[in-house]
């Protein structure tokens, strides 16, 4: 008699396929749509008119020539600053440590476009420093915009994710290491480049990534701070918001260049990454030495003057945030007007931005660990295309999320247009891949046998699942969405697209504001924004007692 | 309650590759069974189709009259205790041990009652409200033990379950799970490659080699009668020699080179004429002496390892043979003393050429 083994259909089966068909429909669906409009049209059919109307205007491939330099740039400078910043804070002691890695991640989680706008007051055409230079050293300087201010801009902003990657991976770097390379000889310098930079290259190529996707992809600053430099974000944004002239096919044709090229970029860092990824862990870390005359100070130097730069632009908030005001426009002295007014008139924004991050959040953290579950743990050709899709999103720009879902959800009966829900499902679909990666990453950590030996005791699947593996999970599924909520509530590539006047949140109130001419407000706004943002995050040191959040 | 189990013809593949061919087996009632065997013969994988956490691709398994093969693990009251503990971090001992207890719905009172006295039983009564974390090695391992007895398995199974434990402790926690075992009594099947493991803790012991079962019987019976070459040598050690058998006034026996002729009248009907042999002597089965009768041969080494010295001797044809006896006072027997080899002909095995069927009587092989 034989007995044939049966796949027996439990609860897991059903989560897989719920998580299958949540991608589907708010991922595979809506891309595809861009994919279909961008080639084809009701009136003519399928037809390349786009992509040839794309390539053969120079109007149109100068924007994309112009994001590949400032983000080719970006990612280059970014590197350049975050990578001995890491290296100093891990090696050497420097004074207010605590204080300077909360203020880095402050810089980096504020939306980049603020980044922007503060700039703009003090590097712009009527900036303090501009009449600084222009008055006192008597340069001819017109301000930083263009070019320039976006590099600044998202240099600033992006080093923070570079430093955050590099300084983990010098975390898991064994001091023993450097040890060795100085019994063999090799030190200092030499040491840096011969052992302690191949090592972390693999890491550095994958916060370079992130870095150039973040870059290529925002849309804010180019806005604000680009002026005449058109960049492709601005276009597709531009293309699909406009009333007259605007095309939305076009925009589709746009969006699909884009993800093309963040695909091709994906796919050689992985290429890339995987022939030289190392497995490190340390027994004994490297730890923070007391440095001593010129290397001490230079040390200091250095990561005082790029802290202090990138927290320029909070304090430049903060600062307008309490400037007196009269209608739009700053008057002598200094009030509370901007923040009555941003109180009275953006209540509302302030309970969205709490409730859909929140309500993101919580998806985030159910689904992300359900799918890191099903693809760790329950391995089949479902699962491992349900892991390639979660993906996805990674290389997808908020602005091209943001217009495949208007496209997808705009009639009946999948109408979520001007809804919460199409913010909540933009939210949680961009932030999965992260989220999905480092619970899986988590859940390798926990040897399978526990999870056996609660079925063993008599514990159905999902009881094993809620009573143990997630409880095992979860300090380091906490830490991470403690991270999602921060970079949700600022999210802006997206949301500017779907937000319509009821549904808008703190950091459209900033963006809108802004654009509208109303500082004092933006910067009231901005100012609690980032209040919340340090709330959370202090929180979350107390609580956990761990002062590392991971991306 | 617990129940006897039996393997039926089972098989078990990974996709196109079959680790265990056709399997039977009956593992009794409240009986220490083990299961030994080199890495990758399919131990675990055995292990895992009692509880359920491997498919059976053929056969079947009872326990005591019931067919198993579908019932889900969850539901079919097995403690386990895995090599690496598998204890809950974010659950205190207690927790730990209450688990099962609380899936089966046991009022609190009686799991209150239950935990302690497990705990008593494996002597960690004072660890009942700690994390896990920081254990030693030796209490994980009882915590795991309490957490599996605890729900009154009808079968215990254990995977090498001391492998991590240092030599002294390993020993202890041995003879601790013996103990244990035999005070509640349960139907246990422990994998180990630890020999000498398997002979302190078993009722019986199969050897496995390849997915099949060698030979299944009593840790003596494997120990001084294997089935075949490969349980001869694989428990213990053994010498190996390829042999003739030879008949001398009137009595059979196996001829050594040089003519010397050691007679044996355990010998099967299947061992007949001259039939060439491979013949398994231990080292203790030796009996090394430096005048009189006996084989032909010259000390290559000594070691002194107290109790014993082994000695390797050359034979006449140049095999070179290990032997040990009890150490004597002051005379280590230097390399290149001629020597004189008796056997012990009551102890030693004889096998078929092929190294497939032992020709000596008292083979007790529960397998075939
Ligand atoms: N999930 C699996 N998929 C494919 N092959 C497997 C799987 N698990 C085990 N095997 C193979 O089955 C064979 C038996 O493995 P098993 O783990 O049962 O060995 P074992 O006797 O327990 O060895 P050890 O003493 O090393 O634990 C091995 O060849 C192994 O490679
Ligand atoms: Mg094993």
């Amino acid at each position: 008699m034989l007995s044939k083994p049966k796949r027996r259909l439990d609860a897991w089966t059903v989560v897989t396929a719920a998580c299958t068909l949540f991608f589907l429909l708010f991922l595979v669906y809506p891309i595809s749509r861009i994919f279909i409009q961008s080639v084809h049209t009701a009136e003519t059919g399928f037809t390349l008119a786009y992509f040839r109307k794309f390539f053969s205007k120079p109007y149109y491939t100068n924007a994309l020539l112009n994001s590949f330099k400032v983000t080719l740039c970006v990612t280059v400078l970014a590197a350049l600053v975050g990578t001995p910043m890491a290296y100093i804070l891990r090696t050497v002691q420097i004074k207010g440590k605590a204080v300077l890695e909360i203020l880095i991640i402050i810089s980096m989680l504020s939306p980049p476009f603020i980044g922007a706008y503060s700039w703009v007051l003090l590097l712009g055409r009527s900036g303090p420093i501009t009449w600084f230079i222009n008055n006192v050293l008597h340069i001819t300087f017109d301000g930083i915009y263009g070019f320039g201010g976006i590099l600044l801009v998202f240099t600033m902003q992006l080093y923070p994710l570079i430093y955050m990657y590099i300084s983990g991976a010098l975390k898991n770097m064994d001091d023993s290491l450097n040890e060795a390379s100085e019994s063999l000889g090799c030190v200092g310098l030499s040491r840096i480049f011969k052992v302690v930079l191949p090592l972390i290259l693999p890491t550095l190529l994958s916060g370079c990534l992130l870095v150039f996707m973040r870059a290529l992809a925002d849309f804010g600053t180019p806005m604000l701070i680009g002026e005449g430099y058109r960049v492709m974000p601005v276009l597709i944004f531009n293309e699909f918001i406009s009333e007259m002239g605007g095309n939305d096919s076009f925009a589709a044709a746009l969006s699909v260049i884009m993800v093309i090229i963040t695909t091709v970029l994906f796919l050689a860092q992985r290429y890339i990454s995987g022939k030289k990824s190392f497995s490190m862990s340390a027994t004994h870390p490297m730890s923070a030495k007391k440095a001593t005359g010129v290397k001490n100070v230079a040390a200091h130097v250095f990561v005082y003057l790029v802290v202090g730069i990138s927290i320029l632009p909070q304090l430049t908030v903060a600062f307008t945030s309490f400037k007196n005001t009269s209608g739009r426009l700053f008057v002598d002295g200094y009030s509370l007007n901007s923040y009555r007014e941003a109180f009275g008139k953006m209540g509302t924004s302030i309970v969205n931005t709490f409730v859909y991050s929140i309500a993101a959040i919580v998806l985030v953290v159910i689904l992300g660990t359900l799918i890191a579950y099903i693809t760790v743990r329950r391995r089949s050709k479902v699962t491992g295309a349900l892991d390639t899709l979660t993906m996805m999103p990674y290389i997808i720009p908020g602005s091209v999320m943001g217009i495949s879902l208007l496209m997808a959800f705009n009639k009946q009966p999948l109408m979520l247009m001007g809804t919460a829900a199409i913010l909540i499902v933009a939210y949680v679909i961009r932030r999965l891949p992260y989220t999905i990666r480092s619970s899986s990453a988590i859940l390798a950590q926990i040897s399978p046998s526990v999870e056996e030996a609660s079925i063993s005791l008599g514990a159905s699947h999902m009881k094993t699942f809620v009573r143990v593996t997630a409880p095992m999970m979860a300090p380091g599924v906490v830490s991470g969405a403690i991270m999602s909520w921060m970079t949700i509530i600022s999210e802006l590539s997206a949301s500017v697209l779907l937000y319509v006047n009821t549904t808008k949140t703190l950091t459209i109130a900033v963006y809108t504001e802004i654009v509208r001419g109303n500082y004092g407000v933006a910067a009231a706004l901005s100012v609690i924004l980032t209040l919340s943002t340090v709330v959370v995050l202090l929180i979350f040191f107390r609580v956990s007692g761990n002062r590392e959040i991971s991306m | 309650m617990s129940v006897s189990i039996s393997f039926q013809n089972i098989v078990k593949k990974y996709g196109d590759n079959t680790i265990i061919p056709n399997l039977s087996l009956k593992i009794r009632d409240g009986e220490f069974f083990t299961l030994l065997g080199p890495s990758g013969c399919g131990k675990t994988t055995l292990l895992r189709m009692i509880i359920g956490f491997n498919s059976i691709e053929g056969g079947q398994i009872s326990f005591d009259d019931s067919v198993v093969n579908d019932v889900p693990p969850s539901k079919r009251n097995i403690g386990m205790v895995f090599q690496n503990y598998a204890i809950f971090p974010h659950m205190t001992v207690g927790e730990n041990v209450a688990f099962g207890l609380k899936n089966r719905k046991v009022p609190k009172a009686e799991i209150q009652q239950r935990v302690d006295e497990i705990l008593k039983v494996v002597r960690i009564d004072n660890l009942k409200d700690r994390l896990p974390q920081n254990m030693s090695g030796g209490q994980q391992q009882r915590v795991a033990l309490a957490r599996a007895i605890v729900i009154h398995p009808q079968v215990l199974l254990m995977d090498e379950p001391l492998s991590n434990l240092d030599a002294k402790l390993r020993v202890e926690m041995r003879d601790a799970i013996r103990d244990i075992q035999h005070r509640v009594g349960i139907t246990t099947v422990y994998v180990t490659h630890d020999q000498e493991e398997a002979l302190a803790i078993s009722d019986r012991i199969g050897v496995m080699n390849g997915g099949v079962l060698q030979h299944v019987g009593t840790p003596q019976n494997i120990y001084q009668r294997p089935a075949n070459i490969f349980v001869s040598t694989f428990i213990g050690h053994s010498n190996i020699l390829d042999l003739h058998l030879a008949d001398r006034d009137g009595k059979r026996g196996v001829l050594f080179d040089g003519g010397h002729f050691v007679p044996m009248d355990n010998l099967t009907d299947r061992a007949s004429g001259n039939q060439q042999v491979k013949v398994s002597i231990r080292p203790e089965e030796f009996i090394v002496s430096t005048d009189g009768e006996g084989l032909e041969g010259e000390v290559v080494d000594s070691i002194f390892l107290g109790l014993h010295t082994h000695s390797y001797i050359r034979l006449l044809n140049g095999t070179v043979v290990e032997t040990v006896s009890e150490s004597r006072i002051n005379t280590l027997l230097p390399a290149g003393t001629k020597v004189r080899l008796q056997v012990k002909a009551e102890k030693i095995n004889v096998f078929t050429a092929d190294g497939n069927t032992n020709l000596v009587q008292g083979v007790v092989n529960d397998a075939v």
